[in-house]
């Protein structure tokens, strides 16, 4: 259970990158810069071995319960957060990243943690394929959707400006808007892929590629959102804040993809997350 | 040796007072070389110096033998390189020493002590003033050791705390809400309506801000052309308005004109040309240019000078609550300061007290020998070695102790204790002459 140990190291280095990233924030300083962005990499990197160690371990890419979900999803959102960050030199938003990937990986902590034989229905190469690429569209999404709210801060800071100070810290609107659209573009491109790739496991698997899975319809309202967000973008100029709450709104769709299809509808296909 | 600072500043002394004492750029070195030539010593003089003169200050600080020859002389001194008489300036001068002129000079550094609080010039400044008494031959030790406290302490408060932090002018809040919504001001266009003074100098703002075009519009052509040229901008005629605005980020209004020269249908008219992007308005003009409806629509940030103005007044006042937090840093860093500069003093310490144990024996030797006239000379010898070696055996640990106690912060609470203890004076004009006690 080595892997579970450095789930826990990876934890704890997630926990104190986030407060340090909140102290900073809130305290105004640049001094703890110095700690809250090198323990992310931490993290990242510990749990970036713990999911690696695991998938040794078992045998199988480690994607199959909700405890492998929920850390997978942590580790995924981080880990893409420090990569736009190094790209883009916006490391501000690690005050919202940190918070929604600790809770992720405290949902999963709580979780059950032993590596059981795979069900029947997983042990395909399709495995990590379908979910690796949906995790990579959940990540973007959700990074789209941290934009987005941090542009809607900023947004309110500039219409009561001297008040709403701690906000006017964050990227300007004009980056903050750049990065929903990149990420939310990257996002979608994915989530095409999670369906595609989904109904093809499933031909393979069921002999139907399109069973009406709750988690199918769901992912494909997401896609629609989304969908719907670059076409109001580009051709009715909601460049402004109701883009910005169309991804608020696709990220509520992503959860219910993600966690609420598997809650509401216990018995489909999908739900693996909180074992079925 | 103590630290002396002499300074007339703008807290206390009014400007006609500052002009006649202030010191040119070009009458620094001069001012240097007679504050401290050729690195100091001789009466009137001090050991070592530094100057730091601004709009809103000048200041000595000097290391000198004795804080009361050492206040006069500097008084003598700020009179003779300002060629004022001391009588101008003596009601307005502060004096301090030691730890509170090194506390002192740390406000100053961070911007406490400043017109504008927490402005940063004055750290530049700090730094240029230490870098003339360097070059100048004036700084020595202990002003190497209070500037970079000084220095240091202006650094952190701006790092670790926010009293730097918000514009407190209005045109910096302008920039500053600008930069809150566009991402590089480089590849941004600014139109000014009005070509009038106010136009003139938020252009040059602009410009200094490094913004990336610059287009003008009034109703009169001639004053645009020129306002245009002076800044490398485009004039454009009074009927292209609407068309200026899709194609300017950033707009500025400062017409004359009684009433509201853009209309939300104008603005929203140009929004739809530029699909939307987002527009800052600033409305300087008073009665004001642009109708306040026109703030209500979607991307279109507008700010009249009232509204600015209340972001200067929230800042300062943000500011001003990063005080207490910035006067611990200045604490802690006088605090170390204070702790090396006592260590250093281990050495004088040592020779005081052997000085004064030595001036003690003496004193007894002569009233011993008084006493055993009879004595022969070898005899005398003997007594005489006897003195010294007592003197010597008891003074051998302690002295050792303090030389190894000198690298210590903690040092001088041995340096002190001693100097308590035998009552040794720090800081004396003359050797304390005393023997029997």
């Amino acid at each position: 259970m080595t892997n579970v140990a450095l789930f826990l190291l990876a934890l704890l280095a997630y926990t104190v990158s986030t407060v340090a990233h909140v102290a900073c924030w809130i305290g105004g300083s640049r001094r703890c810069e110095k700690l809250a962005l090198p323990s992310l990499v931490v993290a990242v990197v510990l749990h970036g071995a713990a999911i690696l160690l695991r998938w040794l371990e078992a045998g199988y890419a480690p994607l199959s319960n909700g405890f492998e979900a929920f850390s997978f999803y942590a580790w995924g959102l981080s880990a893409a957060y420090l990569v736009i960050g190094f790209l883009r030199r916006q490391p501000v938003l690690g005050v919202f990243v940190t918070p929604l990937a600790l809770l992720s990986i405290l949902v999963a902590s709580v979780l059950p943690k032993r590596i059981e034989p795979l069900v029947p229905v997983l042990q395909s190469h399709w495995l990590p394929v379908h979910v690796g690429i949906s995790f990579t569209a959940y990540a973007m999404f959700s990074l789209a959707f941290i934009a987005a709210v941090a542009y809607l801060l900023q947004l309110r800071s500039l219409r009561h400006p001297g008040r709403w100070r701690w906000a006017s810290r964050l990227p300007s609107l004009e980056a903050l808007e750049m990065l929903q659209r990149r990420t939310a573009v990257v996002g979608l491109l994915f989530m095409t892929g999670a369906i595609i790739s989904g109904s093809l496991w499933s031909e393979k698997a069921w002999g139907i590629v399109w069973p009406w899975e709750p988690q199918q319809v769901a992912s494909l309202a997401t896609w629609f959102i989304y969908a719907a967000y670059f076409y109001t973008r580009h051709n009715i100029g909601w460049q402004d804040r109701r883009g910005a709450w169309l991804l608020v709104g696709g990220f509520v769709s992503v959860l219910v993809t993600f966690v609420g299809a598997d809650l509401l509808m216990p018995h489909s296909r999908h739900s693996f997350l909180f074992g079925a | 040796m103590q630290i002396l600072q002499a300074g007339l500043s703008h807290q206390t002394t009014p400007v006609e007072i500052r002009e006649q004492v202030a010191l040119p750029e070009a009458a620094m070195p001069a001012a240097l070389e007679s504050l401290c030539p050729n690195n100091g010593c001789g009466p009137g003089y001090a050991l070592e110096g530094a100057v730091l003169s601004t709009c809103n200050r000048l200041e000595i600080y000097a290391v000198v033998d004795c804080v009361d020859d050492g206040q006069r002389d500097i008084q003598a001194y700020l009179a003779r390189v300002s060629n004022t008489s001391s009588a101008v300036f003596a009601p307005y001068l502060q004096l301090r020493e030691n730890q509170a002129a090194v506390d002192h000079l740390c406000h100053v550094a961070s911007g406490l002590d400043s017109l504008v609080l927490g402005e940063s010039q004055i750290q530049g400044q700090v730094a240029e003033a230490y870098r003339l008494a360097l070059a100048h031959g004036a700084a020595g030790p202990v002003i190497n050791h209070v500037f970079q406290t000084a220095l240091r302490a202006g650094k952190r408060a701006r790092t670790e705390t926010a009293i730097n932090e918000h514009a407190t002018s209005i045109s910096h809040v302008a920039v500053e809400l600008a930069s809150q919504i566009f991402d590089d001001l480089g590849q941004k266009r600014a139109l000014l309506i009005g070509a009038g003074e106010m136009a003139e100098l938020a252009a040059k703002n602009l410009v200094d801000n490094g913004v990336g075009g610059l287009l003008v519009v009034n109703r009169s052509q001639g004053r645009a052309a020129a306002l245009a040229k002076q800044f490398g901008g485009e004039a454009l005629g009074w009927e292209r308005l609407t068309q200026a605005l899709f194609q300017a980020d950033i707009v500025i209004s400062s017409t004359a004109a009684p009433h509201a020269i853009l209309r939300p249908e104008t603005v929203s008219a140009g929004m739809r040309m530029r699909r939307n992007r987002p527009l800052f308005l600033i409305d300087i003009a008073v009665p004001r240019d642009i109708d306040p409806a026109v703030g209500n629509l979607n991307n279109v940030f507008l700010y009249d000078i009232d509204d600015l103005q209340q972001v200067v007044d929230a800042n300062l006042a943000q500011r001003r609550r990063e005080i207490p937090r910035v006067q611990s840093i200045i604490e802690e860093e006088v605090t170390g300061f204070w702790a090396w500069f006592q260590a250093r003093d281990v050495v004088p310490t040592i020779v005081d007290l052997r000085r004064h144990v030595d001036l003690i024996r003496e004193g007894e030797l002569e009233w011993a020998l008084h006493k055993l006239e009879h004595l022969s000379d070898q005899e005398r010898d003997v007594v005489l070695a006897f003195s010294q070696r007592l003197v010597n055996k008891i003074l051998h640990q302690p002295t050792i102790r303090l030389k190894q106690r000198a690298s210590d912060r903690e040092a001088y609470r041995y340096t002190d204790a001693i100097r308590d203890l035998f009552g040794i004076i720090d800081g004396e004009c003359e050797p304390d002459g005393d023997t029997d006690d």
